[in-house]
């Protein structure tokens, strides 16, 4: 196989960089004492940070501190909890000694209270213009910071993580979070797949073209941060419709010696959480590990999960300018699935099961190899090499008919095999020309990917048996194979320019040029009326699509002053056709010999900044066009037959406003009581401008609801921080045609609207931190999808009221 | 101050860029056709269609009460006399599958063939049964396919077969007919009182999404005609996808001369369905015909009236006795396959093009 060919060059790279280049570091070396300025007596455990907000170190008992850095010009802070907010920049020439004097405050602050003090100083809000490789100027960016969320982190509740994002849809139906389902703007959130899904800067979707769902994302506990980046993230970034969702996962301190952070949670439905992770620096090593242990029984009859999940990231300075990092990822996971219910079903009992032999098993491994390299500090440049070597089954009994009892023979088994390597390269560049400053952002991709899928017969028995079961159950009807070996070049290339102090304006355009091929076969079993074979015919089916073409962007910014900001921007936008919709796996199907990717553009218009330090907003219009969506249409053949052909046929129009708004309704000064509001909403229309399909143009486009709300209280009391959100969504279609009325297997027909509540509370001292809430406070029965098959088919509840409690040890 | 006055006129710039941006529905034009077609259908064709056949099932019934109580040649013939009267019936009914008929599956329940011989003849050995369960395995042994084989496919002649109902095993034998009969008048009973119960609201989801009543009844007006009567009647005997005739597929395989009589009743059903003629009058109501023509598409109406009579003709051409056809000259079978499926092309891309329907298969066949 080829991926193993890849997996030993990527080794083999990893080895090279660790050990050939094992040069010494250049690092300097600064050190110093923290004093009392008015005793001038040593303070322990005051903590320096530089200006992006990382802690370099922490003073000793006797006030000594010490760190290593590449910067020669640093600002630095020093926190303590009882002593004002010290601030320098300092000049650093070889190893330098500091004294640094503390002057006392009146009244002691509570450690959530220097915290916050922290990330006012910091602003971390928002992604700046620029950082390391990437532009971000007059773009939607949104940024999660994790830590101050400190919300279900165990549970990687998305309700409550993203509640800060707007206009999320999002499929509520796991309940450790362990598969992300989010999208935004009306487009569908199964498996994250409108967005272009990443950890630390690189891929981690199945496959970025022909699948990109992922089936991985990283826990929330392991996080830094989340960065989101709407739309017009097409241009570095890939070309998804929905924008850049980036993981961030937390990085080693710089502070020599080891830490370590043992989480444990326990919640309703047998929950077991555990998480461990450990991070150390020495000169010029660094490296960050956890390991996540999840299991539980799920909230309905016939479910239960469990979850392995590991990382590791080792980070070695070969010298002042050069890094170079390995992260290693490997997920397995295995759950019972319960599936799906029709309407009737819901009402009498949401939680009933009547599929006792569904399950799911995910096994994923992500390589990354990254090259850090800035040469001076106008120029950064940035290389990641990749790999994916992943599993997906798919088995279970998934009959249309949800009601109907399960007559225990073969089940369905989907197989699918990712193996993809790929390899990102970025440059950026800083000038000025004349008085203009710019930045230059040029960057390439190559994807390289070998894919298989396999649908067949699975076994009758009840256990999570994923081999085919062909000689047992010759005629299965649903039987195909399919590779997909997939090739992707990209060349990006994107400029801020700051016209003047206040106007930023940020043109950018990318190559792509795609290979999707599929090669493989499936089974035509012709049955009679009465389901017996016929006939039993082998069919052979390949295609071969190459294209390439130019996706271009524009993004403006205004700061009409520090706290006001317009921005805009319009890019092009594509998604790739999928695996999906280029494989035949039933002959009353044929794909249009003129499919191709579908395409649109995304326009984005807003403001932010803040009023008085008091009210935060961001508020914006959006518009997508989204054009050549695939689906069917019947077609006549030659021979006088009809068949379901897809290809391209229609295109839709989604417009909206997004906002978000934070109010402080308490002084910063008054210390052991806080209190905050927040308002997150959209407002979203949206329109078929045009269709082949019958009775389509004009309709709503499904998995939109018109208003997305999520509002709530954050507060705190000295070292106790509290959150209590309420959540609304209006009605949703899930088809095309806008019915709201439901059939017998639960597909098709509306998603009602539906408020959840939540609240959650965290307690903090020293080392040691507890969390604990209740999701959907007040017990309502609600469901956020209909599956059209896997995991269902059907109404796929949501979690009704539960429980958790962690408790955090830091060392 | 200036910034709160450019902040306020923002947010209304975004506000009022964002009515223009609301579509307004279209209005739906068609709504009132849809509901007089609902209505002239379902009180002129599908309640009559299932009461027909509620009837001929008591009559069945009767029939085989009184088999039962004096098995003689005679009484055999009034019983196989009563399942064809039956089964003609059938044909109006079988394309309605919605509601509690989907629900329970009855088309399946009561027409499932070829039906499994072996475990028809394990029952009557004293396997435990029960046809009220759903699933292949279960509507395999029941319906009018079973009783075809009970009735003519014992064994050679009619003499040998009453020597089944008379002899050691006659009880177990008389027993397996009279439950599969009592079990479709059971589901028929079901289905009329669902159809009668339900009627009003039926015809009041007049809209056109893909859980609407008119949605729904198309779709499975196609696929009936096309599966239930294109591919099952005539396609898999013939060997219209594979080249091989596959005479156990024919429905009344055991009875043999009503084939054709039962295609043509379900050809003829189709026709009267689509032009709108009540089950018990000549008078042609509102049905899919006036639907075409209201729309301007009165010509594909003709073409589709035309293109079944054609099929008709085709049908009529052939032996009362598929089975001899198939023998003899299975081109003329092909011939007849090739004329239904020309309407197909009609019905399911011109038809649902004017009416506005979307296609939706993957639910309403299950296979």
């Amino acid at each position: 196989m080829h991926f193993i060919n890849y997996k030993i060059f990527l080794c083999t790279a990893i080895f090279a960089c660790f050990f050939i280049l094992s040069s010494s570091a250049q690092n300097y070396f600064i050190y110093g004492e923290i004093k009392d300025s008015l005793t001038s007596l040593p303070i322990a455990e005051a903590e320096i940070y530089n200006a992006e907000g990382k802690l370099l170190s922490t003073s000793n008992k006797d006030g000594y501190f010490q760190f290593y850095t590449l910067k020669k010009s640093l600002d630095l802070f020093a926190f303590t909890a009882t002593y004002n907010i010290y601030k320098n920049r300092i000049n650093v020439k070889d190893s330098t000694f500091l004294n640094i004097f503390l002057s006392p405050l009146s009244v002691n602050l509570a450690e959530i209270e220097v915290n916050e003090k922290k990330r006012a100083i910091f602003n971390l809000e928002k992604l700046d213009d620029i950082v390391e490789t990437s532009i971000y100027a007059g773009k939607k960016t949104e940024v999660i910071l994790i830590e101050k969320n400190s919300t279900a982190l165990a549970l990687n509740n998305a309700r409550q993580i993203y509640r800060q994002i707007a206009g999320l849809n999002i499929y509520q139906n796991d309940d450790a979070g362990i598969q992300l389902n989010i999208g935004g703007r009306g487009l569908d959130p199964n498996r994250t797949s409108n967005f272009n899904t990443r950890q630390n800067g690189y891929d981690i979707s199945a496959d970025v073209l022909g699948y990109p769902e992922s089936y991985y994302t990283p826990p929330a506990e392991a996080l830094e941060r989340i960065e989101i980046v709407r739309g017009a993230a097409s241009l570095q970034y890939g070309t998804q419709f929905g924008g850049l969702v980036n993981f961030i996962l937390k990085s080693p301190s710089e502070i020599e010696g080891n830490r370590s952070v043992f989480r444990s949670t326990a919640g309703s439905n047998a929950l077991f959480n555990n998480f461990f992770s450990v991070d150390g620096s020495n000169k010029d090593v660094s490296y960050y590990t956890f390991l996540n242990y999840k299991k539980g029984d799920g909230f309905r009859k016939n479910s239960n999960f469990e979850s392995k999940n590991g990382y590791i990231y080792i980070n070695k300075s070969i010298n002042k300018r050069l890094a170079v990092s390995f992260e290693y990822t490997l997920l397995d996971y295995l759950a019972q699935q319960p599936g799906g219910l029709n309407d009737q079903m819901f009402l009498q009992d949401p939680l009933q099961s009547n599929r006792s032999r569904n399950w799911f098993k995910v096994n994923w491994k992500i390589y990354n190899l990254k090259l850090n390299y800035q040469p001076s500090k106008n120029n950064h440049h940035t290389l990641n090499i990749f790999g994916l070597d992943a599993e997906r089954f798919a088995l279970g009994y998934r009959s249309n008919r949800v009601a109907q009892t399960d007559p225990m023979s073969e089940r369905d088994l989907i197989k699918g095999e990712f193996n993809n390597i790929g390899l990102e390269y970025k440059m950026l560049l800083k000038r000025k020309i004349r008085n203009i400053r710019t930045a230059n952002l040029f960057g390439f991709k190559f994807y390289k990917s070998n894919n298989t899928s396999m649908q067949g017969p699975g076994s009758d028995g009840i256990g999570p048996d994923f081999d085919f079961y062909y000689q047992k159950f010759p005629y299965y009807k649903n039987q195909s194979s399919y590779k997909y070996p997939n090739l992707n070049l990209a060349f990006f290339a994107e400029n801020v320019l700051y016209l003047n102090k206040k106007i930023s304006i940020t043109p950018g355009l990318r190559y792509e040029q795609i290979e999707t091929t599929s090669e493989g076969n499936y089974n035509f079993v012709l049955v009679d009326g009465a389901n017996n074979p016929i006939t039993d015919t082998l069919l052979y089916s390949t295609s071969y699509n190459r294209r390439d073409f130019i996706l271009l962007g524009l993004g403006i910014s205004y700061k009409s002053s520090k706290i006001l900001e317009y921005y805009g921007n319009l890019s092009q936008n594509y998604r790739s056709v999928t695996f999906a919709d280029i494989s035949i796996v039933n002959p009353a199907y044929i794909i249009s010999p003129d499919i191709e990717d579908e395409k649109g553009y995304t326009a984005d218009f807003g403001i932010r900044g803040n009023i008085n330090n008091r009210v935060s907003y961001n508020t914006n219009l959006f518009f997508l066009l989204y054009e050549n969506r695939i689906g069917f249409i019947q077609k006549v053949q030659s021979d006088g037959n009809i068949k379901s052909e897809r290809g391209n046929v229609g295109d839709a129009r989604i417009s909206g406003v997004e906002s978000l708004i934070d109010l402080k309704l308490t002084q910063m000064s008054s210390a052991k009581f806080k209190c905050s509001y927040y308002i997150n909403t959209s407002w979203i229309q949206s329109q078929y401008i045009n269709s082949q399909q019958n009775g389509i143009k004009g309709n709503t486009v499904e998995f939109i609801p018109e208003i997305n709300l999520k509002t709530g209280f954050n507060i705190q009391y000295r070292s106790l921080t509290s959150n209590i959100q309420y959540t609304y969504l209006s009605q949703q279609y899930t088809d095309a045609t806008n019915a709201i009325e439901s059939n017998l297997s639960g597909v098709i027909g509306e998603i009602p609207e539906y408020q959840v509540m939540d609240i959650t509370f965290s307690y903090q001292k020293k080392i040691y931190k507890i969390e604990s809430g209740i999701n959907n406070l007040l017990n309502h029965f609600y469901f956020t999808r209909r599956a059209t098959g896997y995991p269902g088919p059907g109404i796929i509840p949501s979690p009704t009221r539960n429980f958790y409690i962690t408790v955090e040890l830091k060392f | 101050m200036k910034k709160k006055i450019f902040y306020i006129l923002s947010l209304i710039i975004l506000v009022s860029a964002c009515q223009k941006a609301v579509n307004t529905p279209e209005t739906d034009s068609l709504a009132e056709y849809r509901s007089e077609l609902l209505e002239n259908v379902t009180t002129h064709i599908i309640i009559p269609a299932h009461e027909n056949l509620k009837d001929k099932l008591e009559q069945l019934n009767n029939k085989a009460l009184s088999f039962e109580s004096n098995p003689t040649i005679s009484s055999l013939s009034e019983l196989r006399g009563a399942w064809v009267k039956a089964y003609i019936s059938w044909q109006s009914v079988e394309m309605f599958c919605i509601g509690k008929s989907e629900e329970i599956d009855y088309p399946k329940t009561m027409n499932t063939y070829p039906c499994n011989v072996t475990r028809i003849n394990d029952r009557i050995s004293g396997q435990p049964y029960d046809l009220s369960q759903g699933g292949m395995n279960s509507w395999k042994t029941q319906g009018f396919p079973a009783l075809d084989y009970m009735l003519y496919g014992l064994d050679a002649d009619s003499n040998m077969i009453l020597d089944y109902y008379t002899g050691p095993d006659a009880e177990a034998h008389l027993k397996y007919v009279n439950d599969v009969i009592a079990q479709m008048l059971v589901n028929t009973s079901l289905v009329l009182e669902d159809w009668q119960t339900n009627k009003a609201s039926f015809i009041e989801s007049d809209g056109n999404t893909a859980s609407s009543s008119l949605n729904i009844l198309t779709n499975d007006f196609i696929y009936y005609y096309e599966k239930g009567l294109r591919a099952n009647k005539i396609g898999y005997p013939c060997g219209a996808w594979n080249d091989q005739i596959y005479e156990i597929g024919l429905e009344a395989y055991y009875k043999q001369d009503i084939s054709k009589l039962l295609a043509l009743e379900s050809l003829n059903a189709c026709k009267d369905f689509f032009m709108g003629k009540g089950i018990n009058s000549e008078t042609l109501g509102f049905s899919y015909d006036d639907f075409l023509s209201a729309n301007g598409d009165a010509d594909l109406s003709a073409d589709i009236i035309n293109g079944l009579d054609e099929a008709e003709i085709e049908i009529n051409n052939l032996d009362h006795n598929f089975r001899n056809q198939l023998t003899e000259d299975n081109s003329s079978m092909k011939q007849a396959f090739d004329a239904l499926q020309s309407v197909v092309v009609l019905l399911k891309v011109n038809m649902l093009y004017s009416l506005s329907i979307t296609v939706d298969y993957q639910d309403s066949d299950g296979d």
